[in-house]
């Protein structure tokens, strides 16, 4: 049905030592405001592999969707990147020009929207916002015939299971659901080996929602592409990706194959997470746990989790999980030392003085 | 952040207890002063409206003019002096009797300037009240009862507002005094007519919302009455809106007034700054070289417009705080 | 459904038409009075001489047909106005008011459409580049001027013009850099002739200053308007979309953020266009400029009432076809217009 030739080949040349698609190392995306500078993403790594599908969770205001935009470069003023990099297929994302920035998004790394915005623009037809797209990542003078564009987004429209005719109406006589397909043929029409679904399914109902979530895991098959989903809701993250990131307070607390982390959690903040899920189906939405999230302005010393930490408040209901390891926990480090993220197993990583070896 | 609604909305007094005055000081001014000095625009605005105002009141207080027997006349007299054709043909001579000179008919600008401004801020103020007083009762009437009412303010007001103000002006000015032109009260009542649909809009559009507010259905569901509501729960929320509204009316009620006495629609012989303006054009007071006749009230229109406009502009920072920390 | 959205524009449009042209008849009787009878008795005492004046004013008032009942005068009036007839002028005997209103009514047009679109335009055009290049902080402070002048009314910014282009240059160079009234140089005896260029520029260099009075002090007010409605419209949803979509710059801009910021505008247009016309004919007072302000002063001078009528509801029809215009307009900018229109 699709073609693969429709994506202009970029970057892929390039000799990888392994299959890392998107390598992100200590990214700090910083605000800067009147109160004092926010630090919204504070050194945040992973590396996410070609084909792989990523949840990213988190509470609101865990930075989450700050470093997700960042990204793609499109956090907006007062946010800064502060520092680190981001390397997509090999290269830098935070050293191109604006060309070539604007060239990559789409291409190489696209957007799909939140489920609850007007992502479309409400005065052109659907086909102008799927053409418009692909005319400016088609160098000037190859954009093909009407007849041959016009196959393709059909063609587009069709694999996010819309009808033909959509291509000709416009945003407001769409439902919230067609909008997102809409927005899904756009983020695919060019074939990217990156998406990046930021809660791409809130605002809809349960029915919608699957269908959606069914659809892009599709397209992600058929185009082998990475996905960067970002949500609340940790059980659809327990159906759709393969490996888990946690943020806590603009940190990556804890990362490591979706199964995993559901069988044994690291981080006591996963833990508590995944305990306060309403049943073992794991179908419960994120509801989060007691207790209030930090202020970033002025972040706790030490551990930015140690006033709501099960372990270093010796928690009697978490009391026997951690017993094992508190006893060798220094608790002074909790409330001095902010503890870095290291990976104490194979693509386990913890940012817990826990598990800090002999410390 | 949030400072400058505290100075809008007021704090609660302390519990020390000062002389009213000292807490009015300490409460009131202090923070405004505060506030103005972020609010450039308005503290702008202000002062140029004070400085009108200081002026007009230092004329009242100084002007002294001889009549024509030679006997000094002072504050009260000078309507007589501002209306009626002294001895003097059109001139200008700043060290001499009359510093702005003399018209056409040879009457004291300085004297009309001064009589005239209030005059004219004066016409516009009354209008203004009586439109922001009308437009406060048809919006909460919309607002509230909906239905029927509402699609009748809602109807009116849209089809009011696109209409040239001018000429209804004109219509009723022909109605109500033909060929005499209108006096000072029937202008500003003739302009409030028109002058309601604006504030009506607004602030039916800001009930519409402040309805659906948290602390409004917190004192519907505890039984707070209709009246009650609009009077301590909503009023003090629309006080920016409303001020904003009045400036707003103002400038409009004053732009109406200067123009239809400019056409000659006023009472022509009245010592306003329209009437003035009518004068000045009809007489082409410029094509006769009389420059300082045109200036002065020019001058005077000018600042009180640019005035206002820095305080509807100042006001709107306040109405809406997302404006508030930009431009 | 658009069709239904153009039909209810257009009836609104005849409701309007009826509305202003039935206050236009019953505002001006609402006194009673019977200005003949006025106008003569002060003619008549001018001259010292009084009688027959109550004969004359009733013969003139039968003429009229002022003479019968409201309803009747109501229904004549209501069917020559549907043929666009104003009537004629109580005072001017030798034209219609249609013959009048002829003669003047272009130039006021001319006028009013040219400066109001040149404002609109070139307003809405720096409110827009001012918002989107928010890092040049030097567009910004070249408006503050326009701001202010946006507070002043245009006739009143018109002789302030007039002072500064008009007398003060001659004064100071003896040479007169715009001309302070009329529409053409009056001089040449075979003008108006729009074929002939040296006419046009006639007209335009005698218009320039009454357009300034109107487009200067308008150009703040749209600027400004849409500075406001681009902020709104950044921060949409989907312009974050375009950004990720790898649009360029320039199609966001155009594409996105005006396209979708001018409806507001239009409709703002649509608001201003009373006060346009308002402002409109005090400037051609200002400046002599010979379209219906002029007239309107004259008859206003006269207690001329069917001519006041006339000019006040040719003004309206022309402020209710302008509505019309712009009303057609919107469906085309904004394609949700036609559905959610009632």
């Amino acid at each position: 049905m699709t073609t693969a030739e429709a994506a202009p080949e970029t970057a892929t040349n390039r000799q990888q030592s392994d299959d890392a698609l998107l390598e992100v190392e200590n990214l700090k995306v910083y605000y800067d405001t009147d109160a004092g500078q926010v630090k919204a993403v504070d050194d945040v790594s992973f590396t996410l592999k070609r084909g792989e599908r990523m949840g990213l969770v988190g509470e609101s205001g865990s930075g989450k969707t700050t470093m997700a935009m960042a990204l793609m470069r499109l956090h907006k003023p007062p946010a800064i990147i502060a520092g680190g990099s981001v390397k997509l297929d090999g290269v830098s994302i935070l050293d191109l020009n604006e060309e070539q920035m604007r060239q990559t998004r789409l291409r190489d790394i696209a957007l799909v929207p939140q489920g609850a915005m007007n992502s479309l623009n409400p005065v052109y037809r659907v086909r102008d916002q799927i053409v418009d797209g692909i005319k400016h990542h088609t160098p000037r003078g190859e954009m093909p015939g009407k007849g041959v564009v016009s196959e393709r987004v059909v063609e587009l429209l069709n694999s996010v299971g819309l009808d033909a005719s959509v291509a000709d109406m416009y945003p407001h006589e769409l439902s919230g659901g067609m909008k997102q397909r809409v927005a899904l043929a756009v983020a695919t029409s060019l074939r990217p080996k990156m998406i990046l679904a930021d809660e791409p399914t809130s605002a809809l109902d349960v029915v919608v929602q699957r269908q959606i979530m069914l659809t892009l895991e599709q397209l992600q098959q058929e185009m082998q592409a990475s996905v960067l989903l970002v949500g609340h809701d940790m059980g659809l993250m327990a159906q759709f990706a393969d490996v888990l990131g946690v943020m806590y307070a603009g940190h990556l607390v804890e990362f490591a194959p979706i199964a995993e982390i559901f069988e044994n959690p690291k981080h006591p903040y996963t833990k508590k997470l995944i305990s306060s899920l309403p049943d073992i189906q794991i179908k419960g939405a994120f509801t989060g746990i007691e207790g209030l999230p930090p202020t970033l302005v002025v972040p706790p010393p030490g551990c930015r989790f140690h006033p709501r930490c099960p372990v270093y408040n010796d928690d009697e209901d978490f009391r026997n999980e951690f017993s094992d390891t508190r006893a060798g926990l220094d608790t002074a480090l909790c409330t001095t030392v902010d503890p870095p993220l290291n990976e104490i197993e194979p693509r386990r990583w913890v940012a817990c003085h826990l598990y800090e070896g002999g410390a | 952040m949030t400072n400058a609604t505290d100075t809008v909305t007021g704090s609660e007094p302390t519990t020390v207890e000062p002389t009213p005055w000292e807490s009015i000081y300490r409460e009131r001014l202090v923070p405004m002063g505060r506030y103005l000095r972020r609010n450039k625009l308005m503290a702008g605005g202000l002062s140029i409206l004070g400085v009108i105002v200081l002026l007009v009141i230092i004329g009242h207080l100084f002007y002294q003019q001889d009549d024509r027997k030679g006997n000094p006349q002072r504050v009260s007299e000078l309507v007589y002096a501002a209306s009626v054709p002294p001895r003097l043909k059109p001139s200008w001579n700043p060290w001499g009797e009359y510093p702005l000179g003399t018209d056409e008919q040879g009457r004291d600008i300085l004297a009309h300037v001064l009589i005239g401004t209030p005059k004219t801020f004066r016409i516009g103020a009354i209008a203004a009240a009586i439109g922001i007083g009308v437009g406060l009762i048809l919006a909460f009437v919309g607002a509230y009862a909906g239905g029927w009412a509402d699609l009748i303010v809602r109807l009116l007001v849209d089809s009011l507002i696109p209409i040239p103000g001018l000429l209804v002006l004109i219509l009723i000015a022909t109605s109500l005094n033909p060929g005499q032109g209108l006096t000072e009260n029937q202008l500003a009542f003739a302009i409030a007519v028109l002058a309601w649909p604006g504030p009506a809009r607004v602030i039916r559009s800001q009930v519409l919302v402040m309805r659906e507010r948290g602390y409004v259905t917190m004192a519907q569901m505890s039984g707070t009455s209709a009246l009650g509501i609009i009077f301590k729960e909503m009023m003090p929320n629309l006080a920016p809106y409303l001020l904003a509204s009045y400036v707003a009316a103002l400038t409009g009620a004053m732009l109406a007034t200067i123009g239809v006495e400019t056409l000659g629609l006023g009472d022509i012989d009245a010592p306003t700054l329209g009437a003035m303006l009518y004068w000045i054009i009809f007489t082409n007071a410029l094509l006769k070289a009389q420059w300082w006749w045109l200036v002065p009230p020019i001058i005077v229109i000018v600042a009180l417009f640019v005035g206002l406009f820095m305080i509807s502009a100042g006001l709107d920072e306040v109405a809406n705080p997302r404006l508030r920390r930009r431009v | 459904m658009p069709s239904k959205y153009i039909v209810g524009r257009v009836g609104m449009f005849f409701l309007t038409i009826f509305l202003a042209s039935t206050l236009v008849f019953f505002l001006p009787r609402l006194s009673g009075r019977d200005p003949f009878r006025e106008k003569l008795f002060e003619e008549a005492q001018r001259g010292g001489y009084l009688e027959d004046v109550d004969e004359i004013a009733a013969a003139l008032n039968e003429k009229y047909g002022f003479d019968r009942p409201l309803w009747q005068q109501y229904v004549v009036y209501l069917s020559e106005i549907a043929r666009f007839d104003l009537g004629r002028s109580q005072f001017t005997f030798s034209k219609t008011n249609n013959q009048l209103l002829a003669e003047t009514i272009g130039w006021t047009i001319g006028l009013t459409f040219v400066s109001a679109i040149v404002a609109f335009l070139i307003g809405t055009g720096m409110g827009a580049i001012m918002e989107w290049r928010r890092q040049n902080t030097g567009l910004l402070a070249a408006m503050a001027p326009f701001l202010m002048m946006s507070a002043v009314p245009y006739f009143i910014f018109g002789l302030v013009l007039l002072t500064v282009f008009w007398f003060s240059w001659l004064q100071a160079f003896d040479w007169e850099l715009f001309p302070p009234y009329g529409a053409y140089d009056p001089t040449v005896e075979e003008w108006p002739d729009w074929t002939d260029l040296g006419f046009l520029g006639s007209a335009l260099w005698h218009a320039t200053l009454p357009a300034l009075s109107i487009v200067l002090v308008s150009l703040g007010g749209w600027a400004m308007g849409m500075r406001g409605m681009m902020v709104t419209t950044k921060g949409e949803d989907y312009m974050l979309q375009a950004e990720a979509k790898g649009l360029p710059d320039k199609v966001r801009f155009y594409k996105y953020a005006i396209r979708n910021s001018l409806l507001p505008q239009l409709t703002g247009l649509a608001l201003q266009i009373g006060l346009i016309v308002s402002g409109v004919v005090l400037v051609e007072i200002v400046f002599t400029y010979p379209g219906v302000g002029g007239l309107l002063v004259q008859s206003i001078r006269n207690s001329d009432y069917p001519l006041i009528q006339g000019i006040v509801f040719v003004l309206a029809f022309c402020t209710a076809v302008t509505t019309l215009v712009l009303d057609m307009i919107y469906p085309l900018i904004d394609p949700r217009i036609s559905y959610s229109g009632n």
